[in-house]
């Protein structure tokens, strides 16, 4: 968006590094689903008598940020990719329903096939669904939440050195602007 | 003659002119990409669930993908005249408004189309989805059928972009609740009564169900009921998003709020 709202240049150009003017864009973008999450919730009990009841309400707690975390900075990740990318918008319109497929949020991933697997064990929803999942049905959750920040932890790494590559790939193409 | 005119080569000009920003990037994994993942979700969630067999739902969401150039392009391509500051030229020059209007939709059933029939393609290919040869004539009819109607809607609410502000929230707001209520994952007859009543007001609600029965056999005779139940729920839309354009056109000429945005 900062590339079509005619914001990149003056971005990158301030003296702050990208990626810390990158990092909080992405996550309170992602944090945003907290809002989807609790109206799921709320409409789940009022329409359909959906109980929500935790088996580690604190580590539940623990599990749901996590997993927005693991969200925002696979997001960065590919925003430091898009830098270079004049069409970002219609790659992210891509990304949803295989992110919802890969990671198992609504179809277990033995069902599909046996490549998609380690796939998705490199994906940080996967590990913040089965979080967020155990913390609230019961089983282990703690080893999905580490792995889940461990992951966004790769992930920030990759995007500070991607996001180097890619501006001054873009900085030397002038490919910066979109408007 | 200059109806004729105006209705194809201005509907394939506007197409042009309002979309002159697409290109194979932006076109491939939007209205290829996206509603081929779109297919495969719901077709694995189906499997998962086991509510119906895999052909409802390869079926179900083959018709409904065409939605995103019906409803999505149809709304912009009436809404984004405004937004693009062209509409005010455009309702100055004398031309026949009718063909003017409809000419607009011809791109959107086309792209329709080429995208159910995409998505039927690559359901064959990677789904295991393999109907009866003889069902795909048939079966053209029935996309056709349903994509024309869709296109209508999407027209209908382009509309209402005359004057709404916020276009996408409409097309947002069309393309899910199509999902929910057109039977392309959720078997009509589980439906409260309600939601029955509302989908059978809705495109594509026919359509789909007249594939469902062709691709397991059924004549196009068998189905034509169908289909002319998703035409009339069609001309309905057009009659109405017709009726708007007018309406709107007239009531921001005299308020001069054709530029409005």
């Amino acid at each position: 968006m900062a590339a079509l709202a005619g914001t990149l240049e003056l971005l990158i150009a301030a003296p702050v590094p990208f990626i810390v003017v990158l990092v909080p864009l992405t996550l309170a973008t992602a944090a945003y689903g907290l809002v989807s999450l609790v109206s799921t919730l709320v409409w789940g009990r009022v329409l359909f008598g959906i109980r929500l009841e935790l088996v580690h309400p604190f580590l539940f707690v623990i599990a749901v940020p996590s997993a927005v975390i693991g969200l925002g900075l696979l997001g960065l990740l590919l925003a430091s990719t898009f830098v270079l990318y004049r069409n970002a918008n219609a790659l992210s319109n891509l990304l949803g329903e295989p992110v919802w497929l890969i990671t198992g949020m609504l179809v277990p991933i033995s069902l599909l096939p046996g490549w998609v697997t380690p796939i998705s064990w490199v994906l940080a929803p996967t590990w913040g669904v089965r979080a967020i999942r155990e913390a609230a049905l019961g089983g282990d959750p703690l080893p999905a939440i580490l792995m889940c920040l461990g992951l966004g932890l790769v992930y920030t790494l990759l995007a500070a050195l991607c996001l180097r590559h890619f501006e001054r790939l873009a900085r030397a193409r002038a490919t910066l602007a979109l408007t | 003659m200059t109806a004729l005119r105006i209705f194809f080569i201005g509907g394939g000009i506007s197409y042009r002119a309002l979309f002159n920003w697409i290109s194979p990037w932006h076109y491939i994994p939007t209205m290829l990409g996206g509603t081929l993942f779109v297919l495969i979700f719901f077709t694995y969630l189906g499997r998962f669930t086991d509510v119906e067999d895999e052909a409802f739902f390869v079926v179900g969401n083959a018709v409904y993908i065409s939605s995103i150039s019906c409803v999505y392009g149809s709304i912009m391509a009436i809404a984004n005249e405004r937004f693009f500051g062209t509409l005010s030229p455009l309702l100055a020059t004398p031309a026949n408004r009718l063909a003017l209007f409809a000419g607009r939709a011809l791109p959107y059933i086309a792209n329709g189309i080429l995208v159910s029939a995409f998505g039927f393609a690559m359901s064959w290919l990677l789904l295991d989805f393999d109907p009866p040869v003889s069902s795909l004539g048939p079966l053209a009819l029935v996309v056709t059928a349903g994509v024309v109607s869709c296109t209508a809607f999407g027209m209908f609410l382009g509309s209402i972009g005359l004057r709404a502000r916020d276009v996408f929230f409409i097309g947002n707001l069309a393309y899910y609740v199509l999902l929910l209520f057109t039977g392309a994952n959720v078997p009509l007859d589980v439906l409260p009564g309600w939601m029955q009543t509302i989908s059978s007001a809705l495109p594509l609600t026919h359509a789909i169900e007249a594939a469902r029965e062709v691709v397991a056999g059924a004549s196009f005779r068998s189905v034509a009921g169908l289909v002319g139940d998703e035409l009339v729920v069609g001309a309905c839309y057009a009659v109405a998003a017709y009726a708007l354009f007018r309406l709107f056109e007239a009531e921001a000429r005299r308020r001069a709020t054709l530029e409005r945005v």
